[in-house]
C-alpha cells in the first residue's frame, strides 16, 4: 500500500521542534518522503529537518568520498540542502526527493571541482585533500590500501567530468541508470564517460579496477 | 547495486553527528536570512571589483544596438525567478517578457533551453495555453513528442495525452512539424486546429477550431476505418469505437466505457483492440475511479498484443491500477515485469512512484 498513505487513518503527533502538529499515518512512524515534502511545502519546519536528517549522512558521506575533503563536503551538503529546500516547489514527483537531492549534490560536487581548478590557477588552493588511501577503513588489508593509494593517484589525473561518473559507479556502487540520473546525462553518455575513465584507470593502473 | 563490491566498503568516511549538526545549523542560518557575515561581504566586494574591471575593459557598444535581453524568467509578484534548463512549470506562469503559460491541473511542462534568442519547452502531458508576446526576440519552440510547435507571437493551446496531441491556434500563426504531420509540416493560422492521434502516421486532421465537423477517431489509425472509402458503411466495431470516441470527447466517460466494452468484446487481438482496452482502462482509472476494472482492461490490452510503444504505457498503468486497488503483490509483479521489459523506460519514474523498488 505504499503510495497511498493519504488514505490511511492518521494521528496527530507533536515533536519538540515543531511549528504545527504533523499528521503521521497510523502504523507507520516513518513518514514517506512524499509526505515530508508535502509538509515542508506547507511551511512545516519539522518536516524540513526530518528530510535533512534522513539524507544528511548520505549527502555528506558521498561528497566526502568524491571530494576527499570534509570541509568541502560540508559546504556541498549545505548548498545542496539549501537549494533543495528553496526549489522544493519545483519538484514534480515528491517521492523522487532522494534522487533529486543527490542530483543537486553531485552538481555541487562538480562546481567544487571547478572552483578548485580556478583556485589552483591563482595558486590559492590550500586544500587539505584526503586521498582514497587516507580514507581506507582500519580493517582494510594492506594490499587494498596499496590499491587505493595507486587508484587515488590515477583518479587525480582524470578530469571530474569522467571521474565523477566512475566514482559514483565504482566507489559508491550505483547502477548505470542511477549514475546517469545523478549526473543529469543520458545513459549512453554515462556509459561513455565511465568507459573513458575506466580505460585511463586500466592503462595507468595496469589492471582491472580493484574490487 | 553493481555486481562487485563498491570501493566504499573499504573506506571509512563516516559522518559524525557533530558534522550533521554543524551543517544543519548553517542551513538554518542561511534559510533564516541571517545578516551577511564577513566572508559574504568579502565575496560581494570581490565580485563588485571584478565587475568593475570587466566593465572597464569591455568595448562600448555602438549607439542604438539593442541590449541583449537575457533568458526569460518567471514572475512571482515583483520577483523574477530565472528559468534554467530543466526547470518545471507546474502552475500558470507569467514570464518576464510579458508572455504567459497557462497550465491546467496535471499538465507537465519543462524548460529545455532558455537563452536570449531561444525558449524551448517540453510538454510531457496535459493541457497548456501559450500567450506569446508578439515581436519578441526569441524563437519559441514547444516539443510534444510526436510534433514540434514553432511560434513567434501568438496564442495557442496544446493538449497532450498518451493517445493524442491537439494544437489549437487562437491568434497568429504556428508551424507544426513532425513525422506524423502530413508533409512533415503544417502551418496553422487563427481558428485552425490540428489533431495527431496515437501512433498514427496518417491519423491527423486539420480543421477549423470552431467547426462542427466530426473529430477523427483515436482508433482510426489502427483499424479498418482508415482504409474505408467514404461511401462504405463503417464496420460495426469501428462504429462502436467512433461512438466511444465521441462520448469520451464529450466528457461522458460512463457511456464511452459501455461502447468500448462492446467494441473490445467483438475483437480480442490486434493493435486496435489493445488500444481500445488501454483507453477503457484509463477511463476506469481516471474518470470512474474503478481501479479493479482498469487493471482487468490493461491485462486484456496486453493479451491483445499492443505495439511496443503502447505496451510500455499499458504496463505502467497496470502498476498504478493494481496499487490503487490495494493489490500490492500484483503491483510489485507488474512493476517487475515493466522494469524487465523496459529497463530505464520513459515511464520508469511513474512505476517507481506506484511501486518503489528495493
Amino acid at each position: 500500500m505504499r503510495g497511498f498513505a493519504a488514505k490511511r487513518p492518521t494521528v496527530d503527533v507533536t515533536t519538540a521542534d515543531l511549528d504545527a502538529p504533523v499528521r503521521l499515518p497510523l502504523g507507520s512512524v516513518r513518514p514517506t518522503d512524499a509526505e515530508l515534502v508535502q509538509r515542508a511545502l506547507e511551511g512545516n519546519a519539522w518536516a524540513e529537518e526530518a528530510l535533512y536528517r534522513r539524507y544528511a549522512e548520505l549527502v555528506i558521506g558521498t561528497a566526502k568520498r568524491l571530494l576527499g575533503s570534509a570541509d568541502d563536503a560540508a559546504d556541498v551538503a549545505q548548498d545542496s540542502f539549501l537549494t533543495a529546500f528553496e526549489k522544493l516547489g519545483t519538484l514534480r514527483d515528491a517521492s523522487t526527493f532522494k534522487t533529486w537531492l543527490m542530483q543537486i549534490a553531485v552538481r555541487n560536487v562538480h562546481r567544487r571541482f571547478r572552483r578548485r581548478r580556478i583556485l589552483r590557477w591563482f595558486g590559492l588552493d590550500d586544500l587539505d585533500e584526503t586521498t582514497l588511501e587516507g580514507m581506507a577503513s582500519a580493517d582494510a588489508p594492506l594490499e587494498v590500501r596499496a590499491d587505493l593509494g595507486a587508484l587515488g593517484r590515477v583518479l587525480s589525473t582524470i578530469p571530474p567530468t569522467l571521474r565523477l561518473p566512475w566514482m559514483l559507479r565504482h566507489v559508491e556502487g550505483h547502477e548505470l541508470t542511477e549514475v546517469a540520473a545523478l549526473c543529469d546525462c543520458s545513459l549512453a553518455t554515462a556509459k561513455r564517460r565511465i568507459g573513458l575513465a575506466e580505460s585511463r584507470v586500466a592503462r595507468k593502473f595496469g589492471s582491472a579496477v580493484p574490487e | 547495486m553493481t555486481p562487485h563490491r563498491p570501493l566504499r566498503e573499504h573506506l571509512d568516511a563516516r559522518t559524525t553527528e557533530q558534522e550533521i549538526l554543524d551543517v544543519w545549523r548553517r542551513v538554518r542560518e542561511k534559510r533564516g536570512g541571517r545578516r551577511l557575515r564577513y566572508p559574504a561581504v568579502l565575496a560581494v566586494l570581490v565580485a563588485a571589483l571584478l565587475v568593475a574591471v570587466v566593465v572597464a575593459r569591455t568595448p562600448v557598444e555602438p549607439v542604438g544596438k539593442a541590449e541583449a535581453p537575457g533568458p526569460l524568467a518567471a514572475l512571482h509578484g515583483s520577483e523574477e525567478v530565472p528559468l534554467s534548463g530543466g526547470a518545471e512549470l507546474v502552475h500558470s506562469t507569467d514570464l518576464s517578457d510579458g508572455s504567459r503559460v497557462g497550465m491546467r491541473p496535471g499538465a507537465r511542462l519543462s524548460v529545455l533551453e532558455n537563452s536570449d534568442h531561444t525558449f524551448v519547452t517540453h510538454l510531457a502531458n496535459g493541457h497548456a495555453d501559450f500567450t506569446v508576446k508578439p515581436g519578441g526576440p526569441r524563437r519559441w519552440v514547444v516539443e510534444c513528442g510526436r510534433a514540434t510547435i514553432e511560434v513567434v507571437g501568438t496564442e495557442f493551446s496544446l493538449e497532450r495525452s498518451a493517445n493524442e496531441l491537439r494544437v489549437e491556434v487562437r491568434h497568429g500563426v504556428v508551424l507544426v512539424r513532425g513525422e506524423d504531420v502530413p508533409d512533415h509540416v503544417r502551418r496553422l493560422v487563427a481558428g485552425e486546429s490540428l489533431s495527431l492521434t496515437a501512433a498514427a502516421p496518417a491519423a491527423s486532421s486539420v480543421g477549423a477550431a470552431s467547426s462542427a465537423a466530426p473529430e477523427p477517431s483515436a482508433f482510426s489509425d489502427v483499424g479498418a476505418v482508415k482504409s474505408q472509402s467514404p461511401k462504405d458503411p463503417p464496420d460495426p466495431t469501428s462504429a462502436l469505437y467512433a461512438e466511444a470516441d465521441r462520448a469520451r470527447r464529450a466528457g461522458n466517460a460512463k457511456e464511452a466505457t459501455e461502447f468500448l466494452e462492446r467494441a473490445v468484446a467483438t475483437e480480442a487481438v490486434g493493435h486496435r483492440a489493445a488500444l481500445g482496452c488501454f483507453t477503457l482502462g484509463r477511463l476506469y482509472l481516471e474518470e470512474l475511479g474503478a481501479p479493479g476494472a482498469a487493471a482487468r482492461a490493461f491485462e486484456r490490452s496486453l493479451r491483445a498484443g499492443p505495439p511496443r510503444g503502447l505496451e510500455e504505457d499499458v504496463r505502467a498503468r497496470l502498476v498504478e491500477a493494481r496499487a490503487k486497488m490495494g493489490d500490492s503483490d500484483g503491483a510489485r509483479r507488474a512493476a517487475s515485469e515493466y522494469r524487465a521489459r523496459f529497463p530505464g523506460g520513459r515511464r520508469a519514474a511513474d512505476v517507481e512512484r506506484w511501486n518503489p523498488g528495493e
